[in-house]
């Protein structure tokens, strides 16, 4: 609020109007009089950048997306058409990348994971502006899993060979795997998690018929007897 | 942002003097009686769903949206009349938050008063993100706009107010981050 003169013009500085939107100038004498105008953002000057998820399984389609939007300086949502580019990247290497245009202040994309379990970079970027997240792409679900026994003193020692999905990763440590003995006497299970990519259980009896499953994904079955 | 308002304002009046007073007009509508935590809100709107994209809104989260915002708008109008801005803190967040305790602390130094009156939104959510994290509105408020200086009416007008609207989910509950007022969408 300023007292003003008649005929004085009166100037707003920009870092007076920051907020975009839309503003009322009122002077009042004997009585009211208001004019009214817009403040619009100014060029984009910050990318916010939102990624998701943080760890995907590999071959999973359109499982990774990515929406970024355009502030200006004041944080401001810019409206105006603005180029963005999302880049993945991976150990140096380029996996992909889409231009496009905003619209109403956000640009999006979806895609697929690849193939090679490990970190993935995804860049929004416009012309000067980028920002970076991180997606691990993971091991998808277990593929040929096996299954040995060996007898000892006490029972028998089940052991996986290295536990990969169908592309070759190793699964995740602490994937869960379960052990299922099936003899005369009942079933017994054991649950074990996958350390460095291999299982280990033991079993007490050592007779029955054994069998390995991850998740939903039945593995071989060997029979031991005494 | 300085090209948007390099004009200048000039005003010719017949007294010697006159006041000045530069407000910021960013936010529409709601009603006098405000709610910080009731389940449904006072102001009214109508909601369009069907044209949000790349996901499509599923119908609780529908009503959440409708809901919050509704709700947001309640305590957007109750604080600018109460010149409260704790009342902000249930349903704003980030930019919009602090635009709107910016805008009530200018008028508390000037001594105004905003009121939304009999406001009606029609909302069209536009965006959905794939994830569901992010969801932008485009809210036409028809409202009558009065505003006052040490309780005397100085501006009144019934206004057409378009607003982009950024609002993220929350704990329970869904946020305004962005409250922009548009010229035209």
């Amino acid at each position: 609020m300023q007292q003003i003169e008649l005929g004085q013009e009166v100037h707003i500085a920009g870092d007076e109007a920051s907020t975009a939107g839309r503003y009322l100038a009122i002077m009042c004498s004997k009585e009211c009089r208001s004019a009214s105008f817009y403040v619009v953002p100014a060029k984009a000057s910050s990318l916010s950048f939102v990624a998701h998820p943080s760890r995907v399984p590999v071959h999973a389609e359109n499982a990774i997306s990515g929406v970024a939007l355009a502030f200006d300086e004041s944080h401001n949502l810019v409206l105006e058409p603005v180029g963005v580019e999302f880049k993945l990247t991976a150990g140096g290497k380029d996996l992909g990348s889409r231009s496009m245009r905003t619209q109403n202040g956000i640009a999006w994309f979806r895609t697929s994971s690849g193939s090679v379990a490990g970190p993935v970079q995804m860049t929004a970027s416009s012309g000067e502006l980028a920002v970076s997240r991180l997606v691990r792409q993971v091991a998808a679900e277990a593929c040929n899993l096996r299954v040995k026994a060996t007898r000892t003193p006490k029972g028998i020692a089940l052991e996986t060979d290295p536990v990969r999905d169908c592309s070759g990763n190793l699964v995740p440590d602490g994937t869960i795997v379960t052990f299922t003995k099936t003899a005369g006497d009942g079933k017994s299970t054991v649950d074990a998690p996958v350390k460095q990519g291999v299982a280990r259980a033991r079993m007490i009896s050592s007779q029955g018929v054994i069998s390995v499953a991850s998740g939903v994904v039945m593995g071989n079955s060997i029979r031991v007897g005494d | 942002m300085r090209a948007a308002i390099k004009g200048t304002l000039a005003f010719m009046f017949s007294s010697r003097r006159s006041l000045l007073i530069v407000i910021l007009g960013m936010l529409p509508a709601s009603i006098l009686l405000a709610r910080s935590s009731s389940s449904e809100p006072a102001t009214h709107l109508e909601t369009n769903f069907s044209l949000a994209g790349p996901r499509a809104v599923e119908e609780l989260t529908q009503h959440s949206v409708s809901r919050d915002y509704g709700l947001a708008w309640d305590n957007l109008a109750e604080a600018l009349s109460s010149n409260d801005p704790v009342l902000l803190s249930a349903y704003f967040a980030g930019p919009a938050k602090a635009a709107l305790e910016g805008a009530i602390e200018s008028q508390k130094r000037t001594g105004i008063r905003t009121y939304y009156l009999t406001p009606t939104h029609k909302v069209v959510a536009v965006f959905y993100a794939p994830e569901g994290d992010v969801m932008e509105l485009h809210d036409t408020a028809e409202l009558e706009l009065r505003l006052t200086a040490d309780g005397k009416v100085i501006h009144q007008e019934h206004v057409v107010l378009r607003y982009v609207v950024l609002m993220t989910p929350a704990a329970d509950r869904w946020m305004v981050r962005q409250l922009q007022a548009v010229p035209h969408f």
